[in-house]
């Protein structure tokens, strides 16, 4: 067990600062080298529970462990530093930066060696050549930024890997070409994987899907 | 890659901003730092005046407080009467740069006649018509009485007065006198006391010109300007012995030249120290010299003060807006970072490092701009504060010599330099800037949820 969501729920202020619970008392345990799928509609959690997860927020209520110890008592930032990456919808790259740059910001950040030719690699087995790679990510189309993003994440060599709506953005072949990757990130180097997705391919090809609905997991 | 380096590239990518705030900077650094150089030149043109003019203190006796306090009829007592003895212990004082006194005496000449512009109107008593009494001035150093010093008297020929004739018979004659009676440098007069008694001869070691005219009716030798001689003020006590005081002389005032006019009250308690009462006579200060010379540069230093802290606080608050407002611009960023793991002193560090590298350019481009614009500013505002000083008095004929400091033109020009200390007072206050503007937006960084900006928040 390196990852355990234990009676999360979370809430946000709503009107007259009612809270607005959107994820109500959920439980999971995601074991390393697990290639999880979460599915839902729109409204469900899903992204709540993946920013619990990624240590972007505390939970209103619950407690989530990493390999059984409080995020809180580890640090949110120190957890994401060291044990968990994430990758966004919508990228959420340094837009002043290359591709290679952004790589190499977050391998500094949580202390990866390697340097440019470790970035490189990440860059190159996600689909984007050296040449690309020198580019400013503004140049780049919105699928390679997506790569670039899921490359970022991917070289900062963490235990849990999460992402949201990776696939969303890109066409179906290199779709594939990415859920290779976390497949054989969840499987050959035990990363856990986390796949928030509205894509049933994707779930299909997962090793578990999840389905949160109104807060809850089902 | 470093947050040194990501602050490079930030600064890189955005060349616009990175322009504005440069410029921004490099006038607010230039104004502050022409605003120290004036500032400092003014300070050191100040000490400078000092150093010059000092302070003019004078000691004198006051006959009003002497008899109120005394309550003796007619007599004085010794510590009611102002001595040299005591006026040159004062004078060995640290704060004192130099000083003199002086005593208004008389004496009847033997072997000289008195200058005489008029002849006597016919009916003149004998008496008066027959006084040949001559006003004398027994002094310390004859170039510290205030006629020498402001150039109302001009030395002609010889030497003046000083300390090292206290025990020499010799006489400083107006060149009337000196016309009338034959008499140079050299030469010797036979001058008696008020009383005609003590006849002593005395050397002339000086001629000197009073521009004073002499009278257009009749006066006493007295009153004719072309008469005063000037004599050591122990030659008086070998004349007249009744002027002689606790082993020195009777003096009527002692001046005394400060170093720094704010030594006054240490001045006062070491008079008092040197025995001299100050409930008896009066101390006054006269440092009106020393105002008219540094009050234009005085002016220009506060208005250079006003400027540093004006153009500081102001500049300051717009580069504090500006950097607030992009630093808004850039929640993302900061967001993407924390989310990706980046310690929040390193973000704050990024910021100040990006917004110093700007500074320090500015500096530089300041330095350069400051030390060619700074001394024109600064003759500007000197001029303009010298052209509203009014202008001095004229003397009046027949003022008393030891009456008022004599009039200096004001310091009409500064000397501008630039020194380290000078552009450190700079990076101090644009590393004050730089703090403070990278402070406040930092307090909404750290405040900053990754989630609140990178995910929708289902």
């Amino acid at each position: 067990m390196v990852l355990e969501i234990d009676t999360v729920s979370h809430s946000y202020p709503g009107r007259r600062n009612k809270p607005r619970w959107v994820l109500k008392k959920a439980s999971h345990t995601f074991e390393a080298g697990t290639f999880t799928s979460i599915l839902g509609p729109s409204g469900s959690g899903k992204t709540t529970l993946l920013s619990l997860a990624s240590g972007l927020d505390t939970p209103s209520e619950g407690t989530i462990r990493y390999r059984g110890e409080d995020l809180r008592g580890i640090g949110l930032s120190r957890y994401r530093r060291r044990h968990a990456a994430t990758v966004f919808q919508s990228y959420n790259l340094l837009t002043y930066m290359t591709a290679i740059q952004n790589v190499r910001t977050a391998m500094d950040i949580t202390g990866i060696r390697g340097g440019r030719k470790h970035a490189l690699e990440w860059l190159e087995r996600v689909g984007i050549p050296a040449d690309e790679a020198r580019r400013n990510v503004l140049q780049l189309s919105g699928g390679q930024q997506q790569r670039v993003a899921i490359a970022r994440a991917l070289a900062c060599d963490v235990d849990i890997l999460l992402a949201d709506e990776p696939t969303g953005n890109l066409d179906t072949e290199t779709a594939d070409q990415i859920i290779d990757i976390f497949r054989e990130l969840a499987h050959e180097r035990g990363t856990c994987v986390i796949v928030v997705t509205h894509s049933h391919h994707l779930a299909r090809r997962s090793d578990r899907a999840l389905t949160l609905s109104k807060g809850r997991i089902v | 890659m470093s947050f040194v380096k990501r602050a490079g590239l930030s600064l890189l990518a955005r060349r616009g901003r990175t322009l504005i705030l440069l410029a921004l900077f490099a006038v607010i650094c230039t104004l502050v730092l022409g605003g120290f150089l004036v500032q400092r030149a003014a300070e050191s043109a100040a000490e400078g005046a000092k150093q010059r003019v000092g302070t003019e203190a004078t000691l004198q006796w006051d006959m009003e407080k002497a008899f109120a306090k005394g309550g003796f009829g007619g007599t004085l007592p010794d510590n009611a009467r102002l001595g040299s003895a005591a006026a040159d212990r004062l004078g060995r004082s640290e704060l004192v740069t130099s000083h003199n006194y002086t005593l208004e005496s008389g004496t009847v000449p033997v072997s000289a006649k008195p200058v005489a512009g008029v002849a006597p109107p016919a009916g003149l008593p004998a008496e008066m018509r027959e006084d040949r009494m001559l006003p004398l001035l027994g002094v310390r150093d004859s170039t510290r009485l205030r006629d020498f010093r402001d150039g109302h008297f001009t030395l002609l020929s010889g030497r003046g007065i000083g300390a090292e004739d206290r025990d020499r018979d010799a006489v400083l004659v107006e060149e009337r006198f000196a016309a009338t009676n034959a008499l140079s440098v050299g030469s010797r007069v036979t001058l008696g006391s008020a009383e005609g008694k003590n006849p002593r001869e005395f050397e002339v070691v000086g001629v000197y010109r009073d521009p004073a005219r002499s009278p257009e009716t009749w006066a006493a030798p007295q009153m004719e300007p072309g008469n005063k001689l000037i004599v050591p003020l122990d030659a008086i006590g070998r004349l007249d012995p009744s002027e002689r005081l606790d082993g020195g002389m009777r003096i009527n005032e002692a001046t005394y030249l400060l170093r720094d006019p704010s030594t006054l009250d240490r001045f006062r308690k070491q008079a008092e120290a040197a025995g001299l009462d100050l409930d008896v006579f009066k101390l006054d200060v006269n440092d009106k010299q020393y105002r008219q010379l540094v009050g234009p540069i005085q002016n220009v230093a506060a208005f250079a003060t006003g400027t540093v802290w004006l153009v500081g606080l102001a500049g300051a608050a717009v580069i504090g807006l500006l950097i607030a407002l992009w630093t808004r611009e850039r929640r993302r960023e900061l967001g993407v970072l924390l989310a990706v793991g980046e310690r929040r002193w390193r973000l704050v560090a990024q910021q100040i490092v990006e917004v110093s590298v700007v500074a320090v350019l500015a500096l530089g481009a300041a330095a350069a701009a400051a030390q060619a614009i700074a001394p024109g500013v600064a003759d500007a505002l000197v001029s303009r504060e010298v052209a509203d000083v009014p202008p001095p008095v004229p003397q009046q004929p027949g003022r008393a010599t030891t009456e008022q400091a004599p009039a200096v033109a004001p310091i009409d020009r500064l000397n501008i330099d630039l020194r380290t200390r000078d552009l450190r007072n700079v990076a101090l206050v644009g590393l004050a800037i730089v703090l403070a503007t990278v402070v406040v937006p930092t307090g909404r960084i750290v405040r900053m949820q990754p989630r609140a900006i990178l995910t929708k928040g289902e």
